[in-house]
């Protein structure tokens, strides 16, 4: 990703009533020393963007202040800053991070939506903020392509290595890929850009809404593309997963794939008309991934994997279909340094548990749970590949596990229509 | 004496003849509250269930968060689980409705012990279903966070779990169908205190360094490998 795929389109010249600012939600709160530098970085970043309308600056509050009051702390840069503030709502962002996330961008997209902006752009919520990330230039390429480029949604590319972000890797990715048809490496980000197209598909009074809307995370991207929105990506470097403490790894499973396979229902009648994938447009230079990745060593993954082979046959065997049990069955016998799990294998396993998800065959409790040791196969067998070939081929394992997850979707397709004719 | 004996019998028949000719009225009432209230039930449930399917009433319950509901449902819909609840309901009517005529006519003043007793078998049933179904999630519970924290015996513990829900249920069941009450009360006091005791010796006593030991391991090995890999 060297160079610019696409140029954005023309700049904008008339900005119509009620979108007159360019919003920019910063989780520092006022008076904070994060705030004024990243008050600098925005004012730098500001005059390299030709920016045709002013900034309003969204920060934590204790309450929602919607008119926007002139901000002192921005007097020693040129750049004339008003802000308003966002609530950030009670959630337990220790045990719930990825809600929490989402409490807090749905605050500011309902914050954004009473004022009437042009975009939105929102650096991270309090459990992503990176300052390091936010260099003048990167945020300048990351606010371009929706202010001058008409880009409804703006998603950030990170440089990860090869043992991070593995959940995202192994299912989150590929599996909005494969259903969605766009190639938004990072669905769930706490760095982006929407547009006030894109922010009023959200309802404005998200307080009330129902216990299951509450639990479920912001997948724009696939709004977006539901929408027939326009959706690109920017490079912003090199970045490390927080790594949640405490979250056990089950946990994080349902977390993150329970509300995807929740959106799979509700989204059921478009991805079902959806073939293949495509690129999104992607801008900036992508960068090397700091520091050394280590192998990784497997056994102890492996032994967890077998223990489930041993252990949970019979729950697997209320999800899974016979041939699919086989195949797992068939694993446990490997080697640790021979051992493979195949990704049509994988994309099938995920694809019936997001069927049992839908029809309830056991608890969602348990769901997860029961899917845990199949993952730590799939990672068991991503890293033996990754050890022999390199760091350097984790990317392309990526994008081969996502070919997979799109070669394998008429399996999905068959079973989503028709659950009873494959059903163990 | 055989003119005695052919008396005797004659008597004992027509006794007999007498009491079916008694009872045969109240069983017929017996079947005809039966179908009667089957068919009121069956029109009741009918009913209800357009006029929840008009309401949209599963889509309501999901909305309101139960989803809890539609797991416990047959084809998990709620909507099916209500109307099945309203059939069954008015069948049970049915049926001591029909007891009380038979009662009547028979005259032998059965009915208030026997739904006296039936209101304690169903409450025992709905005990036992409970049980069992409070056993199945929790063992699958116990095996499944048992096989993600590594645990070689999972299986072990989650039949264990399994059994001492069922044996916690069926001395309730018995309890309260009053059935050897006395032996059942010392019997489960014996078996659960003795389950109990001997996993505490057991994990006091007899695998302390072993438990420790595993779990000192543990921690090193998680620790060594969250630093290269990192799932979320």
């Amino acid at each position: 990703m060297a160079e610019l795929e696409t140029q954005p389109e023309p700049k904008q010249k008339t900005i119509g009533a009620g979108q007159e600012y360019l919003l920019v939600a910063v989780p520092a709160p006022l008076g904070s020393e994060v705030l004024s530098s990243t008050i600098e970085k925005l004012s730098q970043a500001a005059s390299r963007l030709s920016l045709s309308c002013p900034l309003l600056l969204a920060v934590p509050g204790e309450e929602a202040l919607e008119e926007p009051v002139e901000m002192e702390a921005a007097s020693h840069t040129n750049l004339p800053l008003r802000y308003v503030t966002y609530t950030q709502p009670a959630t337990d962002a220790a045990a719930t991070p990825w809600l929490a996330n989402t409490a807090t961008q749905r605050s500011i997209f309902s914050l954004a939506n009473k004022i009437g902006i042009r975009s939105c752009t929102v650096l991270g919520t309090d459990v992503g903020f990176n300052r390091d990330l936010l260099t003048p230039e990167k945020l300048s390429l990351f606010m371009g392509p929706g202010v001058e480029g008409n880009f409804d949604l703006v998603m950030p590319l990170y440089s990860m290595q090869a043992f991070d972000d593995l959940l995202n890797k192994s299912i989150l990715y590929p599996l909005t890929r494969a259903l969605y048809g766009h190639r938004v490496r990072y669905p769930l980000a706490n760095e982006l850009q929407a547009s006030s197209k894109l922010m009023q598909k959200f309802p404005a009074n998200f307080e009330k809404d129902s216990v299951r809307q509450q639990g479920r995370l912001l997948w724009l991207a696939t709004t977006a593309v539901n929408q027939n929105l326009k959706i690109c990506q920017v490079q912003l470097g090199a970045r490390r997963p927080q790594g949640h403490e405490g979250i056990e790894l089950s946990d994080a499973l349902a977390q993150l794939a329970g509300p995807l396979f929740t959106d799979m229902e509700d989204n059921a009648a478009f991805w079902q008309r959806v073939r293949g994938s495509h690129d999104v447009p992607t801008f900036g230079n992508a960068e090397v991934a700091s520091g050394a990745t280590d192998t990784v060593d497997v056994r102890r993954m492996i032994e967890a994997f077998e223990l489930g082979v041993r252990n949970l046959r019979e729950i697997w065997s209320l999800v899974l279909p016979p041939v699919t049990l086989m195949e797992v069955k068939k694993l446990s016998r490997l080697t640790p340094d021979t051992f493979h799990m195949p990704d049509a294998l994988w994309a099938r396993i995920i694809y019936d548990f997001a069927l049992a998800h839908r029809l309830r065959n056991i608890h969602r409790a348990h769901l997860f749970g029961a899917l845990t040791p199949l993952y730590l196969g799939w990672v068991a067998s991503y890293a033996v590949e990754v050890n022999a070939a390199g760091i350097a081929m984790a990317e392309e394992r990526v994008e081969q596990l996502a070919r997979a997850y799109e070669a394998e979707k008429p399996y999905l397709l068959s079973r989503w229509r028709w659950p009873d004719r494959f059903h163990p | 004496m055989w003119e005695q004996v052919h008396q005797a019998l004659q008597q004992s028949i027509q006794r007999v003849l007498f009491k079916i000719a008694t009872l045969l009225p109240g069983v017929l009432a017996l079947v005809l509250a039966l179908l009667i209230f089957a068919a009121i039930g069956w029109l009741l449930a009918l009913i209800l269930r357009k006029i929840l399917l008009a309401m949209h009433f599963d889509a309501r319950m999901e909305k309101w968060g139960i989803a809890n509901l539609s797991e416990w449902s047959p084809a998990n819909s709620p909507t099916f689980l209500v109307t099945r609840i309203v059939f069954w309901a008015t069948f049970m009517v049915g049926l001591f409705v029909g007891i009380a005529a038979f009662d009547a006519s028979s005259a032998y003043g059965v009915s208030a012990y026997i739904v006296g007793y039936l209101s304690k078998i169903v409450a025992a049933i709905v005990v036992l279903f409970a049980g069992i179904v409070i056993a199945r999630f929790l063992s699958r519970s116990v095996l499944i966070n048992g096989v993600n924290m590594n645990l070689q015996h999972a299986r072990l513990l989650s039949l264990g779990v399994k059994w001492l829900v069922l044996v916690f249920t069926s001395a309730m069941v018995l309890d309260h169908l009053g059935i050897a009450r006395g032996i059942v009360d010392l019997g489960f006091g014996i078996l659960f205190g003795g389950i109990v005791l001997a996993l505490a010796l057991a994990v006091g006593l007899g695998s302390r360094d072993l438990v420790s030991r595993s779990l000192e391991r543990e921690n090193l090995k998680t620790t060594k490998e969250e630093d290269v890999v990192r799932h979320f």
